[in-house]
C-alpha cells in the first residue's frame, strides 16, 4: 500500500550565524532541526510524534505541508513530491492537508468573524454558492461542539475563551475535508479542563471524518490517548517508533524510557525518580553531528555512539530503534 | 436591483452604528462635515468678496461688521479663511491620499515578499528621503508655474518614505503571527493575505498617516505659498497668515489674521484625528466595547 505521507532523508538545518556575524566568523554554523527523517504516514493512522521542545517536532510538522523550505530530501504526499508541486496541484495539495497551531490566540485574524474565517477557506478554494457556503460554516461550527452555530457566527475571535478559539481552529481545518492533519501542540496553551474537552472532541471528529493525522507533542502520556503509532524524536532524529501501546509499554530506547519516567505517578507516596545521568545543559550546548544525539544524557552510552550515528533499525516487527546497544 | 441597494443601506446602517460608539468619533465627523459645508457653499455663506480689498480699514479688530475683523489690505479675514477651507480640504486630503497610497502599498509589498524586491523598493525609498521639498518645489514651479498640483504632487510624492519604512516593519513582524502561516496552509494567495488580512491590521497606522499628511500638507502649502511658490490667486489659510506676518501684523498688534487661521488648521486636524478614533472601532472589532 502507498503511503499518504512520506519522507524520504528529509533534512532541515537552520543557519545560526547570518549577516555580518557570518562574515566575520567566516564559517556558517547550523543547526539540524530535522535530520534524516525517513517516515511513513498511511491512510487512516493516527500518529503521534512525542519529543522535548527544540527536538524539531514542530519543524516537521511545517515541513510536511510546504510551510517552510527543506534543506535536502523528499516529502511525498499521494505520492507526489510535494515540494515540485505548482498552480492547481498545489492547490489541492493545499485542500487535502491541513494544520493547527498550538496558540489558538494568534492563529485567527483578530478582525474577522469566526463566520468569515471559515468562509474564507471556502472562499478560497471556490466551493459552493453563498447560501451553501453558510450551511457549511454552521455544519463545521456543530462538528466542532460549538453549538448553537449561529451563537458563534458573528463571533470576533477576542469574544471567544481558548478553548472555543481552538475548536474554531480546528473547524477552519476540518471545513475543507482535508485528508491529512498536524495538530501542533494544539493543547498545551489550554488549561486543564479545557484540555480534555479538546481531546475528547479531536477524539470524535477523527471517526467522523476519518482523519489521518500527526499530532505534534511533548506529553508521552497524552499519546496515548491520540494515537495508535508513535515517533519519538530528539535533535531532529527519530529514536524509536512503533505502535503507541508497545512504546509504552516496552520502551527500548534510553531516551524513550527517560521520558516515561517524566510522567508523573499520581501517587504522593512514590518518590520521583530522575535518571541517573542526565544533565540537561549538555542536550543544548552543543549539538554533535558525530554519534548519537543522545550520547551526552545516556546512561548505557559506549564508545560507539560517540563515535558513529545509530541508524533506524527494525527491531521487532512494526519496531524501529536508533540505538547501538539494542539488538534485533 | 433593490436589493442590492437594500443590502448596501444595511451594511452602512450597521458600521454607522459601530462608528458612532465613539464619541469623539463623532465629533471628528461633524468637525469635518462642518468644513465641508463652509468649503463647498463658500459663495453663499461667506458675507463678504474674500479678495475685494479694502472693504473697511486694514487690521479693523473683530466687531459686528467684521466678525473675524479685517486683514493688512483690508480684506474681511472670515470670508478669507471661509474661502480658504476649500483649499485645506483639497490639499490636506489628496496630498495625504497620494503619500499614504504609496507609502502603504510599497511599504507592504517590500515587507512581504522581502528578499530583492525589498532592497530594491527600500533604496528607492532611501533616495526619496533625501530628496529636499524646497529645490524641487522651486523647479516645479520653474517648469509648469506655480500651481495648487505641483503643490499636491510635491508634498504627495515627497511624504511616503517614512510610512512605507513604518509600514515594512509591521508586516515583517505580522507575517510571522500564526495566523498568516494558517492561510498559506489554507491556500491563501499573496494578494489576500496583504490586502484582506495585513492591509486591515495595519490600519491605526494609516489612519495616522493620513491626519498627519494632511495637517503636513496644509501647512506646506501655506510654507510654500509663503515664498510665492503657490498659486497666487487662489486663498489659503496659510497664506492669510504669511501675508499678515509680511505686513507687520505682530507689530501692529494684530493678532486675528493669524490666530483664527492657525485655529482653524488646528481644529480640521482634530476633526480629522477625531474621525479615526471612530474609523479604528471599524477596523478593530478589539476595540469596540462589548454590549
Amino acid at each position: 500500500m502507498r503511503p499518504l505521507v512520506e519522507t524520504v532523508n528529509l533534512k532541515k538545518y537552520f543557519s545560526v550565524r547570518r549577516g555580518v556575524a557570518r562574515l566575520l566568523k567566516g564559517r556558517v554554523k547550523y543547526v539540524p532541526a530535522v535530520d534524516d527523517v525517513n517516515l511513513k504516514i498511511y491512510e487512516g493512522e493516527r500518529v503521534s510524534l512525542v519529543g522535548e521542545s527544540g527536538s524539531g517536532k514542530t519543524t516537521l510538522g511545517r515541513l510536511l505541508l510546504r510551510l517552510i523550505t527543506l534543506t535536502s530530501g523528499e516529502i511525498y504526499f499521494e505520492g507526489k513530491n510535494i515540494m515540485l508541486l505548482k498552480g492547481k496541484e498545489l492547490k489541492e495539495f493545499r485542500q487535502k492537508a491541513q494544520i493547527i497551531f498550538q496558540d489558538p490566540y494568534t492563529a485567527l485574524d483578530l478582525r474577522q468573524t469566526i463566520r468569515g474565517a471559515l468562509e474564507e477557506a471556502l472562499i478560497i478554494h471556490n466551493l459552493y454558492s453563498r447560501e451553501e457556503r453558510l450551511e457549511t460554516v454552521i455544519k463545521a461550527l456543530k462538528s466542532v461542539g460549538l453549538v448553537p452555530p449561529e451563537f458563534f457566527l458573528e463571533k470576533y475571535p477576542h469574544e471567544l475563551s481558548g478553548g472555543q478559539r481552538q475548536r474554531a481552529v480546528i473547524a477552519r481545518a476540518l471545513i475543507l475535508n482535508p485528508k491529512f492533519l498536524v495538530f501542533d501542540e494544539p493543547l498545551s496553551l489550554l488549561d486543564a479542563t479545557t484540555r480534555v474537552q479538546i481531546l475528547n472532541m479531536i477524539n470524535e471528529v477523527k471517526e467522523k471524518f476519518n482523519l489521518t493525522y500527526l499530532f505534534i507533542t511533548h506529553d508521552i502520556a497524552l499519546a496515548r490517548y491520540i494515537s495508535d503509532k508513535m515517533f519519538i524524536m530528539y535533535q531532529g532524529k527519530i529514536m524509536e517508533a512503533g505502535l503507541t501501546e508497545e512504546v509504552l509499554k516496552d520502551p527500548l530506547h534510553p531516551y524513550t524510557k527517560t521520558l516515561m519516567m517524566a510522567i508523573p505517578v499520581p501517587d504522593p507516596e512514590t518518590k520521583i525518580s530522575l535518571p541517573p545521568k542526565v544533565s540537561g545543559m549538555d542536550a543544548y550546548m552543543v549539538i554533535s553531528l558525530q554519534g548519537c544525539r543522545f550520547y551526552p544524557r545516556c546512561m548505557y552510552a559506549t564508545q560507539q555512539c560517540k563515535i558513529e550515528t545509530p541508524l533506524l533499525k527494525e527491531v521487532e516487527p512494526n519496531r524501529l530503534v536508533a540505538c547501538w546497544n539494542i539488538k534485533s | 436591483m433593490s436589493s442590492i441597494i437594500k443590502r448596501a443601506l444595511k451594511k452602512f446602517v450597521k458600521y454607522f452604528r459601530i462608528f458612532s460608539a465613539s464619541k469623539v468619533g463623532i465629533a471628528g465627523l461633524i468637525i469635518i462635515i462642518v468644513f465641508l459645508i463652509l468649503a463647498l457653499g463658500a459663495s453663499i455663506i461667506a458675507p463678504y468678496d474674500p479678495k475685494a480689498t479694502y472693504v473697511s480699514r486694514p487690521f479693523t479688530p473683530p466687531g459686528f461688521k467684521h466678525l473675524l475683523g479685517t486683514d493688512e489690505a483690508g480684506r474681511d479675514v472670515l470670508s478669507q479663511i471661509i474661502y480658504g477651507s476649500q483649499v485645506a480640504l483639497i490639499v490636506g486630503f489628496s496630498a495625504a491620499a497620494v503619500s499614504t497610497a504609496i507609502g502603504t502599498l510599497i511599504g507592504l509589498i517590500s515587507g512581504y515578499y522581502g528578499g530583492a524586491i525589498d532592497t530594491v523598493l527600500m533604496r528607492i525609498t532611501d533616495i526619496f528621503l533625501i530628496i529636499p521639498m524646497l529645490p524641487l518645489a522651486i523647479l516645479l514651479a520653474l517648469f509648469f508655474g506655480p500651481s495648487l498640483l505641483n503643490i499636491i504632487v510635491l508634498i504627495g510624492f515627497l511624504g511616503w518614505p517614512g510610512l512605507a519604512r513604518q509600514i515594512r516593519a509591521q508586516v515583517l513582524s505580522l507575517k510571522e503571527l500564526p495566523f498568516v502561516e494558517a492561510l498559506h496552509a489554507l491556500g491563501a494567495s499573496s494578494r489576500r493575505i496583504i490586502f484582506f488580512h495585513l492591509l486591515p491590521n495595519i490600519s491605526g497606522l494609516i489612519f495616522a498617516s493620513m491626519i498627519g499628511g494632511s495637517v503636513g500638507a496644509i501647512l506646506a502649502e501655506s510654507g510654500l505659498a509663503f515664498l510665492g511658490l503657490s498659486d497666487p490667486r487662489i486663498i489659503s489659510w496659510g497664506r492669510i497668515v504669511a501675508r499678515a506676518i509680511g505686513s507687520g501684523a505682530l507689530v501692529r498688534g494684530a493678532w486675528w489674521p493669524l490666530v483664527f487661521p492657525g485655529l482653524c488648521i488646528a481644529l480640521l486636524a482634530c476633526g480629522f484625528s477625531f474621525f479615526s478614533h471612530g474609523l479604528m472601532l471599524l477596523v478593530s472589532p478589539f476595540l469596540r466595547e462589548r454590549r
